[in-house]
Parts: C-alpha cells; sequence; structure tokens
C-alpha cells in the first residue's frame, strides 16, 4: 500500500511540474504586461526599465529558473497590477469559489446519483426516458447561455433571485444551477450505466434469491459496487466544477471567485505572476483530488492496489 | 397718508422683497438618499492613488473622492477651472503657470490643498515606481516644477507642449490631487487603500473588484452631491445589470448597444454622453518605405517607385469609402445611437473640423466603377485584406464593426477578406513597430478631451506615433506638427482643421460613426433630467451630479 500511495505522488509532483513548466511558457506567448502598463506614449528606455523592474529583460531560462526558485521557496511573486503577492490574491478569492463548488457537488450528487439509479431500476419507463431526455439536454445546453436565461428570468422577470453577487443564500442558486447542469447530467448517465451493469450481475441475483429487501439490494449492494467509476468521475467533476464553474459561473453571476480573478482581470492585464498561481492552485487541488480517489480505489477495490 | 397705511405698505413691500429673494436665491438642498450603480468595471487594481494605477478606467474610483485641476465644459467639452482657477502659457508653451482655487480643504482634517499638494503628487506620478500612463512621458517631458506661492505653481518643460493643460483635465484622468501631509502620515500602502480626498465623496468601505461604498462629503465646493451615499457594483455581464436594474437592486446601470431595445422597453430613462466613441476603420500598411514590414503591393498604399501608385491608392482609398454602408452600420449595430462620421478623431459637429463637409456617401456602384478604374474589377487581382477582429472592455461592437466592414467590401468589391480574432495587447505589439501591412481594424477612439483633440491624436497621428492609423504620411506629420506648435487656441482650431480636411479629401481612413454612451437610470430614483454625462466620453466623470427625485 506504500508502494502505491509513493507512486502516485510521484506523478502527482511530476504532473505539477508539467503544468507549472506550461503554465510559465504558455502566460509569456500571450504577450507581456509591459505592453499594457508602458502605455501608448511611454519612450522606450521606459519600455526597457518597466521589463527590468518585473525581471522580463533576462534570458527566458534565467526567467524560468528564478520562477521555479520562487515556488519551491512558496513565493509566487507579486501582481503587476495591484503589487500584492500573487498567492494570497489567489487565496483571498478562492473561499468564494470552494463555497460554490461545494454547493454545486452537494447538489450535483443529490440530483445525479437518484436519477441515475431510479432510471436503471426503472429502465425503458417512463422515468428513464425522462432521466435520458435530462441528460442529453443538460449536456447540450451551453452553461453560459442558461445562466443569461435564468438571469433574464429569475432575477428580471420574476424577480425571485439576485442577479449577480454574493449576497446570501439565495445568490447561491443560479450559480449552483449552471455550474451543476452539465455534471448532473453526467454523473446520472453514468450511474445508470453502471448500476445497469450491476444490476445484471451474479451476486445481486444470489442477493435477491435470499429475500434480501429491494431497497437493500439496490443501495447496498447495487451502488456500492457501481460507485467505482461514479466517484472517479464526480470527484474529477468536483474539481471541474471548481475550475469551470469559477470561470463561467464566476463571470456571469459576478462572483468573487478565482475564475472571475483569472479570466477578467489577470490575463486582460497579462498579470503573469497571479495567472500563474491561479493555475498552479487549480492544478495543486486536481493533483491532490485525484491522488486522494487513487487511494480511496484501492480501498474500495483490492484487487487495483495488487495490481 | 396715514400711519396704519405707511405701515401696511411697507411690511408689504418687505414680504414682496423677500419673496423675489428667496425665488432668486438657489435652494440648498441636503444630499438625500442611496444611490446604487451596476458598472462593468471598477477598475485595474482599484487602488485610490493615481501613480498605483494605469490608465484611465482605474479612475473610476479616485475621481470620486478626489478632484482634478480641470474639468470638462458640459456643452463643448472644453476646458474649464477646478482646483485650478487659472492656467496660461509661457514661452511658448514651454512653462504652464497654474493658479490654485483657495480654501479647499481636504476630508478628514488633512488642511487646505496647496501648491505643495500639487507639487507632490505630480513628483510621484513621475516616479520611476509610477504605473500612470501618463507618468512616463511626462517624466520625460518635464523639465522641473517651480511652487511660486501657496497657490501659484509652474510646470517647466523641456520642449512645447499646447496639450499640457488637457492631460489635467478630469476625463484625461491622469492627475488628481493628493494630500502630501495625509499620504506622508499614513504611509502609501494606506493611503492607497483608504483614500483622503477634497471630493464630493468620501470612501466608507471597499471589497476589491466586488463593491465601493461612499458618503457624501457635504458642503463640496464645486458641487454637493444629491445623494447622500452611493455604491457602486462591479458587475462584468450585461445582462446581469440589466437584470438588477429590473429588479430594482440598482438604481443605474451601464447598458451596452445590444440591450438597448430590451432596457427602453422595460421602461427605463436614460442618461447619455453625446460622442462617447468615434469607429473608424485603419487601412494598414502606409508606413515609411524604410520599414522592414513596408509593402508597396498593398492597393491603398503608395509606392514612391511608381509614381503611377499615388492616383491608384486614393481611387482604391475612396472606394472602399463609399463601399460601406455607415448609417445601416450605426442603425443596426448601435441601435441608431449615432451618426455616421467624418473624421477618425473629431466627432461630427466638432469646432475642430472643417464646417461644411459631410460623410463619405454610400455607393456601391460607384465604388465598383474605381476599383475597376484602379486595375481590380469585380475585386480581381486585389491581395487578400487580413480584418483583425479586436475586442475591447466596453467596445465590444469592435468586432461586429470590421466583420460588417468586411461584409460590405466582400459583397460590393468582390474583396476576399480573411477575419482574425486578436486581443489588443498582441495587436498593439505589432502596431507599434508597423507590423501591419494589409491589415485592417476597427477602432472605437474615445475622444476625450473634446477641448483638445491632440490628446487622443498624439498616439494615432504622427510617424513618431506609438502606433499609426493615418499613415506614416509627411504631409499629415507637417499638418500634424503646426498644431502642436500654436499656442494660440484660435489658430489651433485653424490649423486642426487643415490637418482634418486633408484627412478626409484623401480617404485616408474609413470613418464609420460616431455614437453615444448610454446608462439605463430608474426614473422613479434618479432625476434623470439634470444629470448630464460629459460628452465625449464612456465613464461618468461627475457622480455629484446625479440627482435624486425629490
Amino acid at each position: 500500500m506504500g508502494r502505491y500511495i509513493l507512486g502516485h505522488i510521484v506523478q502527482a509532483v511530476f504532473t505539477m511540474w508539467i503544468v507549472v513548466t506550461l503554465v510559465f511558457g504558455l502566460v509569456r506567448l500571450a504577450g507581456s504586461p509591459v505592453d499594457i502598463l508602458a502605455g501608448e506614449l511611454a519612450s522606450r528606455e521606459q519600455v526597457e526599465a518597466l521589463k527590468q523592474r518585473f525581471g522580463l529583460d533576462k534570458p527566458l531560462h534565467v526567467q524560468y529558473g528564478m520562477y521555479l526558485w520562487g515556488i519551491l521557496r512558496g513565493d509566487f511573486g507579486e501582481s503587476v497590477i495591484t503589487r500584492e503577492p500573487a498567492m494570497a490574491e489567489v487565496l483571498q478569492r478562492s473561499w468564494a469559489s470552494v463555497q460554490l463548488g461545494a454547493v454545486a457537488m452537494v447538489f450535483t450528487l443529490a440530483m445525479a446519483l437518484p436519477i441515475g439509479v431510479y432510471a436503471a431500476v426503472y429502465r425503458g419507463r417512463r422515468l428513464d426516458r425522462l432521466a435520458s431526455a435530462f441528460g442529453i439536454l443538460g449536456q447540450a445546453v451551453p452553461p453560459f447561455w442558461l445562466g443569461i436565461l435564468l438571469i433574464w428570468l429569475f432575477a428580471g422577470q420574476l424577480r425571485w433571485l439576485p442577479a449577480a453577487g454574493k449576497s446570501g443564500p439565495a445568490s447561491f442558486v443560479m450559480p449552483v444551477i449552471v455550474i451543476s447542469w452539465y455534471a448532473v447530467a453526467g454523473i446520472m448517465r453514468l450511474t445508470r450505466s453502471t448500476m445497469l451493469d450491476v444490476l445484471d450481475s451474479e451476486y445481486i441475483k444470489l442477493a435477491r434469491i435470499k429475500g434480501l429487501p429491494e431497497h437493500s439490494v439496490i443501495w447496498k449492494h447495487g451502488l456500492k459496487n457501481a460507485a467505482i467509476p461514479v466517484i472517479t468521475y464526480g470527484a474529477l467533476i468536483f474539481v471541474g466544477l471548481f475550475l469551470v464553474g469559477s470561470v463561467v459561473a464566476e463571470t456571469i453571476f459576478t462572483w468573487p471567485g478565482v475564475g472571475r480573478l483569472i479570466i477578467l482581470q489577470s490575463v486582460r492585464f497579462r498579470d503573469f505572476p497571479v495567472v500563474q498561481a491561479a493555475v498552479i492552485f487549480i492544478c495543486f487541488l486536481y493533483v491532490t483530488v485525484n491522488l486522494f480517489v487513487d487511494i480511496l480505489y484501492s480501498y474500495l477495490d483490492p484487487r487495483i492496489r495488487r495490481a | 397718508m396715514k400711519r396704519w397705511q405707511v405701515l401696511f405698505s411697507v411690511a408689504g413691500t418687505v414680504m414682496a422683497l423677500m419673496l423675489v429673494a428667496r425665488s432668486l436665491t438657489p435652494a440648498v438642498v441636503a444630499p438625500k438618499g442611496h444611490l446604487r450603480m451596476a458598472l462593468s468595471s471598477l477598475g485595474a487594481a482599484e487602488r485610490f492613488l493615481p501613480w498605483a494605477d494605469p490608465g484611465c478606467e482605474p479612475f473610476i474610483l479616485q475621481r470620486v473622492v478626489y478632484d482634478f485641476l480641470l474639468y470638462s465644459d458640459l456643452d463643448t467639452g472644453e476646458l474649464r477651472p477646478g482646483l485650478a482657477e487659472r492656467w496660461v502659457a509661457e514661452d511658448g508653451a514651454k512653462a504652464w503657470r497654474f493658479y490654485l482655487r483657495k480654501g479647499v480643504q481636504f476630508q478628514q482634517g488633512y488642511g487646505e490643498m496647496t501648491a505643495e499638494d500639487v507639487k507632490f503628487t505630480f513628483e510621484r506620478l513621475i516616479s520611476k515606481d509610477s504605473l500612470a500612463s501618463w507618468g512616463k512621458p511626462l517624466a520625460r517631458d518635464l523639465d522641473r516644477i517651480e511652487i511660486v506661492n501657496p497657490y501659484e505653481i509652474v510646470f517647466r518643460l523641456k520642449k512645447p507642449d499646447v496639450t499640457f493643460p488637457a492631460n489635467t483635465v478630469e476625463v484625461r484622468c491622469q492627475v488628481v490631487i493628493v494630500s502630501k501631509k495625509y499620504v506622508e502620515s499614513v504611509g502609501e500602502a494606506q493611503a492607497a487603500e483608504k483614500p483622503v480626498g477634497s471630493g464630493p465623496f468620501r470612501l466608507v468601505e471597499h471589497r476589491r473588484r466586488v463593491t465601493a461604498r461612499f458618503e457624501a462629503s457635504v458642503p463640496h465646493w464645486r458641487k454637493s452631491p444629491g445623494f447622500a451615499s452611493m455604491t457602486l457594483y462591479r458587475v462584468e455581464e450585461p445582462a446581469a445589470r440589466l437584470a438588477m436594474l429590473r429588479a430594482g437592486e440598482v438604481d443605474v446601470a451601464e447598458i451596452p448597444y445590444k440591450l438597448l431595445k430590451e432596457a427602453e422597453v422595460a421602461g427605463f430613462a436614460f442618461a447619455r454622453s453625446k460622442a462617447a466613441s468615434v469607429y473608424h476603420i485603419h487601412l494598414g500598411g502606409m508606413i515609411n518605405p524604410k520599414n522592414k514590414h513596408f509593402n508597396p503591393n498593398i492597393p491603398w498604399v503608395v509606392n514612391a517607385a511608381d509614381p503611377s501608385s499615388a492616383k491608384r491608392a486614393l481611387t482604391v482609398r475612396k472606394a472602399l469609402n463609399l463601399a460601406v454602408n455607415k448609417q445601416e452600420i450605426v442603425d443596426s449595430i448601435f441601435s441608431g445611437k449615432g451618426e455616421p462620421s467624418i473624421f477618425a478623431f473629431l466627432p461630427p459637429g466638432s469646432v475642430f473640423a472643417p464646417a461644411g463637409l459631410k460623410p463619405y456617401p454610400y455607393d456601391p456602384e460607384q465604388a465598383r466603377k474605381l476599383l475597376a478604374e484602379a486595375g481590380y474589377p469585380g475585386g480581381r487581382g486585389f491581395p487578400t485584406v487580413t480584418a483583425r477582429l479586436v475586442p475591447f472592455p466596453g467596445r465590444a461592437e469592435q468586432v461586429d464593426v470590421a466583420e460588417a466592414v468586411a461584409g460590405y467590401w466582400e459583397k460590393n468589391l468582390g474583396l476576399k477578406v480573411k477575419r482574425e480574432v486578436m486581443d489588443w495587447p498582441a495587436l498593439a505589439a505589432k502596431l507599434k513597430v508597423r507590423d501591419e501591412a494589409g491589415i485592417i481594424w476597427a477602432y472605437g477612439t474615445i475622444p476625450r478631451p473634446l477641448g483638445e483633440p491632440l490628446v487622443t491624436m498624439m498616439s494615432w497621428v504622427h510617424s513618431g506615433a506609438m502606433y499609426s492609423a493615418i499613415g506614416e504620411i509627411p504631409e499629415v506629420d507637417r499638418l500634424y506638427e503646426a498644431v502642436m506648435k500654436e499656442v494660440d487656441p484660435e489658430k489651433r482650431k485653424l490649423r486642426y482643421r487643415d490637418l482634418a480636411r486633408y484627412i478626409y479629401d484623401n480617404y485616408l481612413v474609413v470613418p464609420i460613426g460616431s455614437v453615444d454612451a448610454q446608462y439605463a437610470v430608474n426614473p422613479k430614483v434618479v432625476d434623470v433630467k439634470k444629470w448630464r454625462l460629459v460628452p465625449g466620453e464612456t465613464y461618468i466623470h461627475n457622480y455629484e451630479f446625479i440627482e435624486p427625485v425629490r
């Protein structure tokens, strides 16, 4: 078990290094913050002075070395716009994103698991057909469009919910629906298909022959065995909700989280340190959750760690 | 006359005089109510020191708590007194003397605003760690600042600059005057978060990138605010801003053109800024032939080695202009809130434009003939044009305008136009080195301040400018320099007209339209008739002039 976990930790560290390197390269491909900070009337000398100030005058490999060394020391640099530590800017806003992601995850599981299980149990019947239609719709409707539609209906017309911002429980409703919409459909379809496989298996037939109550057969014996792929997908979806959700929903609903920080503000102003810190933070979450799922996997199915 | 009659007539006269006096004296009205506004941005860094923020947009918050040396006239956009009561050019505009207003107090007892504060602000603005965009050229051009007395200050420049005062006006939003005493006593870190200004509001609470709440600072020397307090919300999504207005969560919302009809149907009133953006298409590649990016094969470019190319290029530029239906673009993309324009940097009716000129007409038939005359019948042989689609925050319509023009050229002239989406910093990097042969892009100039177009032109209209919108053309340079040298404002107008006339006659750009900016307003809360936005500007600069319905 120890070797299994260690192997996965090494893999996680390697993945982080790849991401850190990719982020370093990609943000620099997009252009320089100096182009924006210098303005239209700066002289070439002033542009050079700005480059020097942000270390952008040094050769790329030197910048990369300084960047890696900084990360190892927990120093992600300062925002070129606000002059505050980049990671502090990200962490300051991450709580709002985590809250949104967590509520969305609970909502997603609460919706997707029962519907998926019942769709499998009542295969081919009206509930199953409805669930399939919902699944297709969920995966086909763009979240951005859905968000605008919800704002128009529930904030603009009915005035039931706040249109934007994070102001109380009511402000969670629309962002959660938008970022859960796709995930509910995905987990529901996955639960249905794995449950169908499980319900056809010999041990389920045996459980029924032994006279176990139907709810016990389905929820205890069936769902537990169908859960492995759902857990994997669900865990990745959770980070996905945090990542994709924070970008789309936070933009539409003016949610004060990391996604809005990255897309609308830091990328626009080529704020390298903040973009890098935010992507590394999200990547760290992703890798950690993956690692956790791998370990959980081996607990749920000992065949995996033996293999 | 009996005694009681005398007393009666005296009392009557006194009463009548009191009534007249009351009607002539402006009523002192206390601010009331709370104003809530949803804006697309509150700035880049949202810090409250002018040297701690780049560009103009950040001043959305700063202008609320501070004052400027000069302000714009709400009718003409010309410069008007602010913290400076008078300003005069000396030594052929190599020096500018400002006479400051007496008695203006900083908030929280930080004393009277004096020349020391102005000097301190300018010195920090030009310091090496300053992020202010004007700070860099100012550091290059400013020789020294001399304080004559607490109310008189002289800026000595290394070379003449007739635009110096225009850079201190509120719409240029570069220099708010900061209290030296306050910054030195609390330090810049705190001053950037908790400002003390002399403006019409004071900051109460600020959640960066979310909201900022202010309270009226009354009485204010210039204009006491109509509302007792105000909250600005940063809401990037336009549909959410409109929904907030509909739901009564805010009283004023910045509305893009695409949502204008919906807001009108919903019954909101509108505060409008005339000629807030002047859209035009840049024809790239008219650059110095010595530049490595110069391409003589671009049809609208003059090739010095080919004497016939000047006529051909002019004919092509005229054809490109006549093939575009500007009115239709204004009507469809900008909901008709504007009019076709004549120049790239001057809105229609500008006093700096020659009188009597009309927008180029829409005449596709003539355009086709001209193109054939230039050697490209039906667009045959015309190299593929690349349209750069460049969205700007607050000017997303730049993409639509470029798309529309590309469509007209394809339909009316048979040209092949390739579309490429590119963000502004990427395009700007190319434009700086003039890597622009054969490309076009749409740009919506904010012609601020209307009273001195050079301020906007200096980035675009000269071979030495950062970007070249008009082309690196010796005659344009000569006419531009003539404007720059002219200190007399009236004579400068004439020089402007010469420059504009040359650009117009030579079809050097494709002017599209001058369009208004608008803010949807809840008419039950805000008295929209009393609120006038600064013309030639998209942002709000005068929150203190927003009055509640009383």
